[in-house]
């Protein structure tokens, strides 16, 4: 739905606007709420949010250098694994669970699809450590970044003293990362008065704000709560979702609303990527929800939609 | 073996006669310096009070640096939160793989929430002991061998480490 604006020429841009140097390097866009961030903890900078962009791109926080973020979080594609249902990491070890796109960070109350990290900064933990992700741990990650040619200058350029942290390391990865926002779909343009919906779009949008919208909220197109949306459990992966992290029998099977934002290049689709197309997540919403205990009560009943009210709702979503 | 102890406080007859400026504290077995808190000159105390552990809002800080830096190994990467106190070693009664028993104990949130008070009255030497030993008699090892993540066993085992404290 929205073309992620990744600020890939911030240097270049620095350097026109070179008068005013706390020029705004993030701002919220109109009609969004407030970022959850506090970037008063994490101030951004150029210099910082272009070391945490190489090291987003850098196979070396990886055990054998093989796989970066940008691996599983491909600009080309929303910052999102396309194509793939789980993702895969060093020695092609596959996941558990989805890549999720990557865009209006700022935005989270937590991460994870089941929000088992509660800070962006510390976030890229998880995948360094995971075994079957990245395979290594940030003490590593840190000599081997005090040992190469390239970072140590730009870590002293970014912090303006010598010495790679851990915590230098996180926080930089968070600049970088909550620079995609995603703010300029056909959406966005909308509802800044700058397009207009096609008569498809708009039969879309009135079914989206009748029958989605309790969920996956406007602008951000998610509320970022938990919540089980029927999906029977795949028992290859028996995955209960938030119930992991909270050990309570009421979060079990839940699982972070994902944003609808850049909805037609993040396919597949859910926790676990079981659907590749969107048609087959309306047929799930209309008539294929598992019922469950914790099952979303906003999903009781199914979602009633014919043919063209599918084909129309996903105009809408894929703006 | 290491462990967070944090807010660590002098008290002399039951007042507070000095808070230490540094707030967070990582003593680690393998690195002996860090055992040793340099006290304040000049300073008469009977009681220290320190908690064994970080406090929930520092749990939800993001990366932070200094001795909390995660580099140290005190910081779970699969599901945020620090490890309050980490103790690995090998014991026959253990069926584990090699023997080994690891307690990785932490956990912010209630009702997993492992962060303890200690409370001693000081001795001549100015020296406090964790009496491990004590600590390992308290439990089955041979039940009881592995404990990583937030549960109820952290909350009982670190409940048991802050009474040995002596």
């Amino acid at each position: 739905m929205r073309k992620v604006i990744a600020l890939t020429c911030l240097l270049g841009i620095g350097l026109i606007l070179s008068c005013s140097i706390h020029r705004n390097l993030f701002s919220t866009p109109s009609g969004f709420p407030k970022p959850k961030y506090n970037f008063e903890n994490n101030a951004l900078t150029t210099e910082k949010i272009e070391l945490g962009r190489a090291l987003f791109f850098d196979p070396i926080l990886s055990a054998d250098n093989t796989i970066s973020c940008a691996s599983c979080h491909s600009p080309y594609n929303a910052f999102a694994h396309t194509d793939h249902d789980l993702s895969h990491g060093i020695k092609d070890q596959i996941g558990k669970r989805n890549a999720p796109a990557l865009m209006n960070l700022a935005w989270h109350s937590s991460m994870m699809w089941d929000g088992a990290v509660n800070h962006l900064d510390v976030q890229a933990l998880a995948p360094i450590s995971n075994v079957k992700e990245m395979g290594e741990n940030i003490s590593s990650v840190v000599d081997k970044l005090r040992k190469s040619k390239i970072y140590p200058p730009l870590f002293e350029k970014a912090f303006h003293d010598t010495g790679i942290t851990g915590e230098k390391v996180l926080k930089v990865i968070s600049q970088f990362e909550l620079t995609l926002v995603s703010a300029d779909s056909k959406y966005d343009k909308i509802k800044r008065g700058a397009a207009k919906f096609s008569e498809q779009e708009t039969k879309g949008y009135l079914l989206f704000q009748k029958n989605c919208n309790s969920c996956h909220a406007e602008p951000l197109f998610s509320t970022y709560e938990f919540k089980n949306n029927g999906l029977p459990v795949d028992t290859t992966l028996n995955d209960f979702g938030r119930y992991a992290i909270t050990k309570r029998s009421e979060d079990s099977l839940t699982f972070k609303i994902p944003s609808l934002s850049n909805l037609s290049f993040t396919y597949p689709y859910m926790h676990d990527g079981r659907f590749k197309k969107l048609g087959q997540v309306l047929n799930h919403y209309a008539s294929e929800r598992a019922e469950s205990r914790t099952l979303a009560p906003e999903l009781k009943s199914p979602i009633p939609l014919n043919s063209n009210e599918k084909a129309d709702l996903i105009a809408f979503c894929t703006l | 073996m290491k462990f967070y102890v944090s807010d660590l406080t002098l008290l002399d007859k039951g007042k507070t006669v000095y808070h230490f400026p540094k707030k967070y504290f990582l003593l680690d077995f393998e690195n002996p310096s860090t055992l040793n808190i340099d006290l304040p000159k000049k300073k008469d105390f009977d009681e220290v009070q320190f908690h064994l552990g970080i406090d929930s809002t520092t749990n939800v800080s993001g990366a932070l640096g200094g001795d909390l830096d995660p580099v140290y190994g005190m910081y779970w990467s699969w599901q945020s939160g620090y490890i309050n106190f980490k103790i690995e070693g090998v014991s026959n009664v253990c069926a584990t793989r090699n023997h080994v028993f690891q307690f990785h104990l932490g956990g912010y949130l209630p009702p997993f929430a492992s962060m303890q008070d200690v409370d001693l009255m000081v001795n001549d030497k100015r020296t406090i002991v964790l009496d491990i030993l004590s600590f390992l008699n308290g439990i089955s090892l041979s039940e009881t061998n592995e404990v990583m993540s937030p549960n109820e066993k952290a909350v009982e085992l670190s409940n048991l480490i802050a009474k040995n404290f002596k």
